[in-house]
């Protein structure tokens, strides 16, 4: 079976001490960020991006998935201890946690996370092995031609990955895409929007961009309220779940994992989403329907399930075809063309022990999470009594640090201080950053391509509707396109968003 | 060393992460060494007395960079001075030139040129130094080739039957590139001027996405370094046809020139120099360029003949400018004659 030596060559790189190391550091990193309330693990690994350049780029994205992965979990905790999500995905997991632990089942609550999760994340783990091989096969048969059309698919993909007004996440994109444009001509070496500065002629630095639109972002927005934050640590004790307990949460842990392997594929669905879907059809569904709100088993359960499970799927797109799902994998995508690595079918095959070593990985930085976090809770809830005016000028500084390290450029610095004042007023107004930064990285792309394959094919547009592949993906995103333009669709999915 | 420790050592005193806080000793390292040999030679004030800087205009982990490294840690030994290198990446190495162009000329900020110093001045009219007059020539620190490589299933096994079917069928075969300028592409055009075919561009963002597209038969030939494609040729992924030098090469005894091979007169070096700012006393430019020698002796860098394909060649700092003199003008030349200057 190739699947066995295949995850035997991922367990080897996964377990060599170093890789270990950084997936430790990324699970604990993820698990502090998931619990402060204000900084998003987008934010957390858009800053720490320059950091992995030295790294071996397999270090470096278990890493960077184990901070994303470690969030789900953070977040869980501060939720169900003193009701402050420290994600948006853990925001349902605080409705009947925080009541659980009001009761003095705290301990159970905590223990039901991350069961659940931990469960739901070894299935995700599989599937994301087993989704891996099929996709691989065609990866050598991806040309330009296959490219363009993948991120035009990708495109529009982002534009349904948009959780507010269709109108601005529009906006975002091509705003984003006119930032690609930015540079040097790939084809004849013109010059475009450089201004005659050197510093822009390689276009404008991904890091810095994303680490102003989403980090420097996010601090301006948190400063403008500072929450007050009474913590009151109550002791957790009796981690141990009941018998009735443990019957209770099996259904949910199942149905949750469901829901979340399969929304985490989607574009947009991700965690959050697959969290609420969770909870609403265990809350529909249940026997104890009376107890949601009251502190029942299965509020708690179903939607830890859910996220760590959408989590982890998201990465399918990601590592198989080089589609990001979400911003945290738009970053990871960034990530990788920084080392060098085109993201697309080809990973799988030409990078076999980052693929797979990053894959089991993941299910050994949920196993460090389920026996690192039991233990760790009390630290972590100091952790949320560090007041913002210490927090935040530290974190500037490193943001500081991070983006001059990139190419050693003080240029690299005013770009992302200008682009925190942007991203801090797309917040004010309502837009989504993470469009852009889609637009950002697949623009270029997508341009490079279609101009390649163009002239490959002697100026031939046919091209994309007769190789097959490419055939196939632009269908799938008439198709998406029609979904979301449909009005009764669109309400719907306003719904979902709105809830 | 890889990637500016001291931006690293000076996040890892910002943060407490154990993994930062691990690098600062490295920092601590450098400044101890460059605090102890600094006192005595600042007693003879003679040169060096501070820390000399290579300016590498290209992001750690390339050849260029590599080769700068361990050149600077031979310097180090030979002089007594830390000799260190400083990334400044960017718009074909025209930002880290203009570091040096504008440094003062005292010795102690150093410019590791390559293909491109010779090039941009005829490809890039908005260059913000002159080529010609901004810097002082140290020494040639190594001389290097291309390889002409097709996918193995191609039915070209020799250079003449390339061209032979380029010219029956004009507009054809594509080859790939690194990029507008790069040797890759620059190779490819002269390639095209002298054997008189006219193979198109394929631009791509670096070597890795255009060789994918060699092993998936979307173009057929690239001109690229011999450390690129080492693994490939080996496993019999691609097949070798010739080397771009002007005499065959070490590694590939057996592979022809393209010059040999049925297209006179072509030869199309890559080249590493080390380059002062114009100014830099004589007697420094001197001291450097022994410097050099002595290293490029060394058994450090010997063992780069072979994996990246390196000569070297002891040489004063007049011969490195008759050498980059000669580079100039074929890509002048060259890029005159297919039109790829941008306007």
């Amino acid at each position: 079976m190739e699947l066995f030596s295949d995850l035997a060559l991922g367990v080897s790189t996964a377990l060599s001490p170093f890789n270990l190391l950084y997936c430790f550091i990324g699970v604990l990193l993820g698990t502090a960020i998931g619990v402060l309330p204000g900084l998003g693990p987008v934010a957390t690994i858009a800053m720490l991006l320059p950091l992995t350049f030295g790294l071996d780029p397999v270090s470096a994205l278990i890493m960077l998935a184990g901070i994303y992965y470690g969030a789900q979990y953070g977040g869980s905790t501060t939720a169900i201890l003193i009701n402050l999500p420290g994600e948006s995905s853990s925001v349902v997991t605080a409705i009947d946690g925080y009541q659980m632990a009001k009761k003095g089942r705290a301990g159970a609550a905590l223990a039901t996370a991350a069961l659940g999760s931990f469960f739901a994340g070894t299935v995700a783990t599989i599937l994301l092995a087993l989704a891996a091989p099929p996709l691989a096969a065609v990866a050598l048969k991806f040309g330009p031609t296959e490219y363009f059309s993948l991120m035009v698919l990708g495109l529009v993909a982002s534009v349904a990955l948009a959780s507010g007004s269709l109108l601005k996440a529009f906006i975002m994109i091509v705003l984003g895409l006119l930032l690609g444009l930015v540079g040097t001509d790939i084809e004849s070496g013109a010059q475009r929007f450089t201004f005659d500065t050197p510093e822009l002629m390689d276009g404008m630095n991904f890091v810095a961009l994303s680490m102003g639109v989403f980090g420097l972002g996010e601090i301006l927005r948190n400063l403008e309220h500072e929450q007050t934050r009474s913590v009151m640590v109550k002791r957790v004790s009796g981690l141990m779940l009941s018998k009735e307990e443990f019957k209770r949460i099996i259904g949910p842990v199942l149905r949750g994992t469901t829901i979340g392997s399969v929304l985490g594929i989607l574009p947009g669905g991700g965690a959050m989403l697959s969290s609420f879907a969770a909870y609403a059809l265990e809350k529909k569904s249940s026997p104890n329907k009376a107890e949601f709100g009251q502190g029942a088993i299965e509020g708690v359960a179903a939607p830890e399930a859910a996220n760590n499970a959408g989590a982890q799927t998201s990465f399918i797109p990601m590592l198989t075809l080089g589609i990001p799902s979400n911003s945290v994998m738009a970053l990871m995508i960034g990530a990788m063309i920084i080392q060098g690595i085109t993201p697309g079918p080809n990973v799988i095959t030409d990078e076999p022990t980052l693929f797979w070593g990053m894959i089991v990985s993941m299910w050994i930085g949920n196993l460090m999470l389920v026996l690192l976090n039991l233990p760790l809770i009390g630290l972590w809830v100091r952790m949320l009594t560090i007041p913002y005016h210490l927090l935040f000028p530290a974190i500037i500084a490193f943001c500081c640090i991070g983006a001059y390290s990139v190419n050693n450029s003080t240029f690299d610095v005013f770009i992302m201080a200008t682009f925190g004042l942007i991203g801090y007023g797309l917040i004010k107004l309502d837009f989504e950053p993470a469009p852009l930064l889609l637009g950002f990285i697949l623009g270029p792309m997508l341009e490079e391509n279609l101009r390649r394959a163009m002239l490959l094919s002697r100026g031939d547009p046919t091209v994309f509707v007769t190789h097959p592949i490419s055939l196939v993906m632009l269908l799938v995103a008439v198709i998406m396109l029609a979904v979301i333009v449909l009005p009764s669709i669109r309400a719907k999915r306003e719904e979902a968003f709105s809830e | 060393m890889k990637i500016s420790n001291r931006i690293f050592a000076l996040t890892g005193a910002v943060s407490t992460k154990g993994k930062l806080g691990a690098r600062v000793p490295t920092l601590a390292a450098i400044m101890a060494v460059a605090s102890i040999t600094a006192a005595p030679s600042a007693a003879l004030s003679e040169y060096p007395e501070k820390v000399i800087e290579i300016v590498v205009p290209f992001a750690p982990g390339g050849g260029t960079d590599t080769i700068a490294r361990v050149l600077a840690e031979e310097m180090t030994k030979g002089l007594g001075q830390s000799v260190i290198v400083d990334n400044r990446p960017g718009a074909s190495t025209m930002i880290g030139s203009k570091i040096v162009a504008e440094a003062d000329p005292d010795g102690y900020t150093l410019l590791m040129a390559s293909f491109a110093h010779a090039v941009n001045p005829s490809l890039n009219p908005n260059i913000q130094y002159d080529t010609a007059t901004a810097f002082a020539p140290i020494a040639l620190v190594a001389k290097s080739y291309n390889i002409l490589v097709v996918n193995q299933d191609s039915p070209f096994k020799t250079v003449e039957e390339l061209i032979t079917y380029a010219k029956e069928h004009p507009g054809e075969l594509n080859y790939g590139s690194f990029g507008n300028g790069t040797s890759a592409h620059l190779s490819a055009e002269l390639f095209n001027h002298l054997a008189g075919t006219d193979i198109t561009h394929v631009s791509y963002k670096g070597a890795a996405p255009a060789l994918t597209d060699l092993l998936g038969g979307q173009i057929q030939m690239v001109f690229t370094s011999v450390a690129s494609v080492a693994g490939q040729i080996s496993s019999g992924a691609l097949r070798p046809l010739a080397v771009t030098s002007a005499e065959r090469s070490a590694a590939f005894p057996d592979l022809p020139t393209i010059a040999e091979a049925g297209v006179p007169g072509y030869v199309s070096d890559a080249w590493y120099g080390l380059y002062a700012p114009a100014g830099t006393p004589q007697e420094v430019i001197g001291v450097l360029n022994a410097s050099v020698q002595k290293a490029i002796g060394s058994e450090a860098l010997k063992k780069f003949e072979k994996s990246e394909g390196l000569i070297f060649e002891p040489g004063t700092p007049e011969d490195l400018a008759a050498f980059v003199k000669i580079q100039e003008d074929r890509w002048s030349e060259v890029a005159k004659a297919q039109g790829l200057s941008v306007e």
